[in-house]
């Protein structure tokens, strides 16, 4: 199905039915190994008055116009969906020429199933697979047929039972531009149909949408701090960091239903304590901790001292920077399947300390010690977005949830405790959203590499270690052991493309 | 409400902590459980967790421009382009099946 062809040109048009021939003529490929389902690739080239059907076919593959189908397409789509034959809705990823003759391909990946970047933009792409089931739900081809690709993927997979990524190639585009097309109305649209309030604002620049939920009830937000009172020299001026995370939220924050438990170690000095106490008020308390060094512990410790709905847990060498950065999170457990939130961390210098966890397999801080604008492959850092894991330095989370999985766990006393109280949230049902719209200065060393120990790898590994191997958010054909979004090859190309289009794409 | 104290060793708080350590150890085990039995599924997996190791490219496998591959790169070259296209045709799909 190919929705957008009245208005394409012949040229583009053209291409893509010769492309779907090519696919759907070679029938030894199809159908898939298992032989679980027919791919019937429904096609309807042209602008034909009357309003399309789906017949009898089993899927419907809608391909835009202009864009061809890669010849394997159709049988990564029939494994794929003999693989999960309860998906409805798959999509996969996309080649796209360069022009460059040493390398003409350049690939965008796509991760897994990941509704709150959709709503940033169409990360999708265009190509998807349909059930005529899902199809009819959604309003039936010509509902789907008169919006954008970005409001297609918003209806259908805002009605699908189960989305799948296919991480091969199934389209093959027209252009250079990997980056996502991004539609305001379209994400309107959608969100009034789920009856979300929200402010919708589109950053033309990227392209992206940014979507600002209201805030129903103002929940009451418990910030948990674990600290020793450790005094450190920040821009060039020395700093007790924990008076100074606490005086941050104090004074910045457009956020005003805040609490505070600082968890101090014993040696905490008492003139800091009493600092504490003069800038968090009424609304502050400190907890003793005389026990060997456990962080995780001093954040359950910290969390059961309070009855608030939400926890901030927050390092004590950080610092708020956006005044409305807890809105922002809170705004984003308005959705009920959202159980913890995190923000961009970046570094005394600006560049970015943590955009949210990527196993890949080992656990790493997305795009540390990136420059701040860094955009990333298909504007990857632009938009909110669904993640396996977010680093404890800076989380919101749901009480209910803390509590529900255990809290962090106390065998992981320094590293970790993050990763695995993500993958047990994860493994409750819940979901794990980063955002770049809440960022918080983390006043951690730039050089600082966590180290290895191998019993530390072991004990997350029991628990976690297929999740580790295979992160939905990231990509099997994408290079391993790196904290970028890049393809599996040495080329300065593909460090480039993980970067994102800093410069313009004609230029590279 | 700035106060001080009620800290580990508080026995309400103490009883709490050991209520979220149980908790963690009841969803650590059943996670636990679940990934033996993927592990095992892969094929016996005793030895404890490490991460694999890095198959990313860590230089180009750059096969095709090996020296004793150029005669025979100089003849398939040479080929008429519908013998070329059947001979890739055919490599690509005996790489599919």
């Amino acid at each position: 199905m190919t929705p957008d062809a009245a208005g394409a040109a012949s040229g583009a048009l053209a291409r893509t039915r010769r492309s779907l021939r090519t696919a759907g003529s070679r029938p030894a490929w199809l159908p898939s190994r298992g032989g679980a389902a027919r791919v019937a690739g429904w096609w309807r080239v042209g602008m034909d008055a009357a309003p399309p059907t789906l017949g009898a076919a089993d899927w419907c593959v809608v391909v835009p116009a202009g864009e061809a189908l890669a010849r394997e397409a159709l049988l990564h789509l029939a494994d794929a969906i003999a693989a999960e034959p309860s998906a409805d809705l798959l999509y996969g990823d996309a080649a796209h020429p360069t022009g460059v003759r040493a390398e003409p391909w350049s690939y965008a990946r796509r991760p897994g199933w990941s509704p709150e970047r959709l709503l940033g933009h169409c990360y999708t792409g265009g190509v998807l697979a349909v059930s005529p089931a899902l199809v009819a739900r959604a309003g039936g081809p010509q509902v789907l047929a008169e919006g954008s690709a970005h409001d297609r993927a918003l209806r259908l997979g805002g009605l699908a039972r189960r989305v799948a990524r296919v991480p091969e190639v199934l389209a093959i585009a027209a252009g250079p531009d990997s980056r996502p097309e991004a539609d305001a109305d379209a994400v309107r649209r959608h969100l009034t149909r789920a009856g979300v309030t929200a402010t919708v604002t589109r950053d033309d620049a990227a392209p992206a949408v940014r979507v600002a939920r209201r805030i129903g009830r103002r929940a009451r937000i418990a910030v948990v701090v674990a600290t020793r009172g450790t005094t450190a020299v920040v821009r060039g001026r020395e700093r007790v960091l924990v008076v100074d995370a606490v005086r941050s939220l104090v004074e910045r924050s457009t956020y005003r239903e805040l609490e505070f438990v600082v968890v101090a170690d014993t040696p905490t000095p008492e003139a800091v304590r009493a600092e504490l106490a003069r800038v968090g008020g009424p609304a502050l308390r400190i907890l003793d901790y005389d026990r060997p060094f456990n962080f995780a512990e001093k954040n359950n410790l910290g969390a059961l001292a309070t009855d608030a709905e939400l926890l901030l847990l927050l390092n004590d060498d950080t610092e708020l920077d956006a005044p409305d950065a807890l809105e922002t999170m809170v705004g984003h457990l308005e959705d009920p399947g959202v159980a913890v939130v995190g923000p961009y961390l970046r570094f005394e210098d600006g560049s970015i300390q943590s955009a949210g966890h990527v196993f890949n397999p080992e656990p790493f801080d997305l795009y540390r010690a990136r420059p701040a604008d860094t955009a990333g492959p298909q504007n990857l850092l632009r938009v909110a977005r669904e993640v396996s894991s977010v680093i404890a330095a800076c989380m919101l989370v749901r009480h209910s949830v803390f509590d529900e999985v255990g809290g962090l766990c106390t065998r992981f006393p320094a590293n970790w405790n993050d990763v695995d109280f993500c993958c047990k949230v994860r493994r409750a049902g819940h979901r794990i959203v980063v955002t770049p719209h809440a960022t918080f200065t983390h006043f951690e060393s730039k050089t600082r590499v966590a180290r290895l120990v191998e019993s530390e790898v072991a004990r997350l590994g029991e628990r976690w270690g297929s999740w580790l191997d295979d992160d939905p958010y990231f990509h099997p054909r994408l290079q391993r052991y790196t904290n970028v979004w890049k393809t599996d090859s040495t080329s300065q190309r593909s460090l480039d493309e993980a970067l994102g289009p800093t410069a313009p794409i004609a230029a590279k | 409400m700035t106060a001080s104290g009620g800290g580990a060793e508080d026995p309400a708080v103490r009883a709490g902590l050991a209520r979220l350590v149980a908790r963690d150890a009841e969803v650590g085990d059943a996670a636990a459980r679940e990934e033996r039995a993927r592990r095992g599924a892969r094929g016996p997996g005793d030895a404890p967790y490490a991460f694999p190791p890095n198959t990313s490219q860590v230089h180009v496998t750059d096969w095709v421009h090996r020296p004793w591959l150029s005669p025979l790169r100089l003849v398939y070259r040479n080929l008429p382009r519908p013998l070329r296209r059947a001979i890739k045709r055919g490599a690509v799909r005996g790489g599919a099946d």
